[in-house]
């Protein structure tokens, strides 16, 4: 019986010893002399680093030059460079260009020297070429860019590939004079198909980079690039043309040979067709990273006051700074997630 | 008389000196931690610069931002409330040390109350699904003074008690305030607008995904640097983004 009460006894104060403890404040958990130690050692090893980190610092080209201000944004050139290049690919990606639908024709009178009635006119031809579905597909080399001032130079090399085209040919022959009865007249429709010469064409101008909005605009400032197609017919539509006028023989064959028809179709096409890229094609670029003019606070949204203090590029970075004000309060809902 | 003595032991008021000798020890490992980390990521390794953009936020900008949040009230499960009314930021080190004043008052008796100040970090820098980037104070320490609402003579008690209270309920804190939303608007994808009909030219507009994240956060020179990585996708036209998202 005593033991029991005693173990009663015991309990309320074993009760109290370990609820004191528990809760004993952290000072009391501590060695006073001990975090003074410890406060002399960290000093001295916060010291000697933060020696070394401001020397490194000081050393960095990438921060040079950057412009003050509350926010300050910096994107490196490598990075700006990555970016222009994937959006030149943009621009210049899976574009088709179409030629409208062109026609073109030649005419002319054949003379031929027939014998004992000297040189007379035989007969005249016209040809019509009617281009249809000429397209051709754009694709960009690697850019050449260089960073100086607030301005990149660019310069895209822009090849012309995987084009064709065709093309309907009418030639009409008209007899005149002693060949008239002999050879009448002839008229032949033929689709002539030929392929798009791959060509490189270079296009130059330059990214004006401004802020704008808070963020960086890099606006393209690139004069109309003239790209001219080349269409080569293909030998087999050509052998097929010349072997429908073949099947004139004689004096008739002689004549509208000389009308040298295939020769002129490929003469009409020879001259390249002319395409112009305008100024309105090279679209401008958002850099991803801008200040915003607002931010959420709890529930609501707090407007900002953003003034721009500069934009800079340097060789390592372009820097974008803006003091940031923000406004006295305005209860408005936060946006929306 | 024991579990007297033994409860006016626990209730008693902290040492201030001791204390603050503690908050200084912290603050110093802190500092040594962040400018070991900081030395290893310097002079040329601060920003992978193919992939990686800095953003720089002065620590005066990040107080205003905090304050525009006050003034704010955390209930602790039904025994104190705290109501924060100001803070402090200093971004040195490599640590981005916050410090939240307000005061505190038991909840059973409001006139029971003391100043509060709640020191902290801010940390875990992150880009909401609505591309914003976002930061959270922790609260690691606290010190209370000026106690009021009871007799002189009970002011150690009053301190002691409510020191405890929030001592033990700082996660509770460092949960109930609100996210600090840095001012930077991170594009969640590049558009390219589309271009034509105009002369042999019909080019429909095209977007590249981006992905963003915070690689790294430090703190020194009294601004916050936060590094983000950037990765742009491939430019695809609208409308095979369209079928592609119709697939899915």
């Amino acid at each position: 019986m005593p033991k029991a009460l005693l173990v009663l006894a015991l309990i309320p104060v074993v009760g109290t010893v370990l609820f004191v403890t528990r809760f004993r404040s952290r000072t009391e958990r501590e060695d006073p002399a001990a975090v003074q130690r410890e406060i002399a050692q960290l000093t001295r090893t916060r010291d000697s680093l933060r020696t070394n980190v401001l020397e490194a610092v000081g050393t960095s080209d990438l921060l040079d030059g950057r412009p003050e201000g509350d926010i300050v944004i910096g994107l490196p050139t490598p990075f700006v460079d990555t970016i222009v290049r994937s959006v030149v690919n943009g621009w210049f990606r899976e574009v088709e260009l179409r030629l409208p639908t062109m026609t073109m024709r030649k005419d002319g009178e054949v003379k031929a020297r027939l014998g004992i009635f000297g040189r007379r006119t035989v007969g005249s031809y016209d040809l019509e070429l009617a281009l249809r579905n000429v397209r051709g597909t754009l694709r960009p080399g690697l850019p050449e860019m260089t960073f100086g001032g607030n301005i990149i130079r660019l310069a895209v090399p822009v090849r012309v590939v995987d084009g064709s085209g065709i093309a309907r040919v009418t030639a009409g022959w008209t007899s005149r004079g002693i060949a008239g009865p002999v050879c009448g007249d002839m008229r032949i429709t033929r689709d002539v198909s030929g392929r798009v010469r791959a060509r490189t064409y270079v296009a130059r101008g330059r990214l004006v980079l401004s802020a704008v909005d808070g963020a960086v605009m890099a606006d393209p400032d690139f004069p109309e690039l003239a790209i001219r197609l080349y269409v080569d017919p293909s030998p087999a539509s050509v052998a097929a043309l010349d072997s429908l006028l073949e099947t004139r023989r004689g004096v008739c064959g002689f004549a509208v040979d000389r009308s040298r028809a295939s020769e002129r179709v490929q003469a009409l096409v020879a001259r390249g067709f002319n395409v112009k890229i305008p100024q309105r094609f090279f679209r401008p670029i958002h850099l991803p990273v801008a200040v915003q003019t607002a931010v959420p606070v709890g529930d609501r949204s707090v407007a900002l006051e953003v003034t721009p203090t500069g934009l800079s590029v340097t060789p390592s970075a372009v820097w974008l700074a803006a003091n940031v004000r923000v406004q006295p309060r305005v209860t408005r809902p936060a946006r929306a997630p | 008389m024991l579990l007297m003595c033994c409860t006016a032991a626990a209730c008693a008021r902290p040492d201030p000196i001791e204390l603050e000798r503690i908050v200084t020890r912290d603050q110093l490992r802190r500092e040594v931690a962040g400018f070991t980390a900081l030395q290893s990521i310097t002079p040329g390794k601060l920003v992978n610069r193919h992939s990686e953009v800095v953003v720089t936020v002065r620590d005066s900008l990040m107080r205003n931002l905090i304050a525009a949040a006050f003034p704010v009230s955390i209930s602790i499960r039904n025994r104190a409330i705290v109501t924060l009314t100001d803070a402090t930021v200093i971004f040195r080190g490599n640590v981005a040390r916050v410090a939240l004043r307000g005061r505190v008052q038991r909840a059973a008796f409001p006139r029971v109350s003391a100043d509060l100040e709640l020191q902290g970090a801010l940390d875990g820098f992150a880009i909401s699904r609505g591309k914003e980037l976002n930061a959270r104070i922790t609260i690691d320490d606290m010190t209370l003074t000026a106690p009021a609402g009871a007799p002189a003579s009970f002011d150690p008690l009053v301190t002691g008690a409510l020191q405890r209270i929030v001592e033990r309920s700082l996660p509770e804190i460092t949960s109930g305030l609100p996210s600090v939303a840095v001012p930077v608007r991170i594009d969640e994808q590049m558009l390219l607008p589309g271009f034509g009909p105009e002369g042999a030219f019909t080019i429909p507009p095209s977007r590249a995904p981006m992905s963003v994240a915070a690689a790294r956060v430090i703190a020194f020179q009294d601004r916050i640097w936060i590094v983000l990585r950037i990765t742009l996708g491939t430019f695809i036209t609208d409308t095979l983004a369209r079928a592609t998202g119709d697939a899915r």
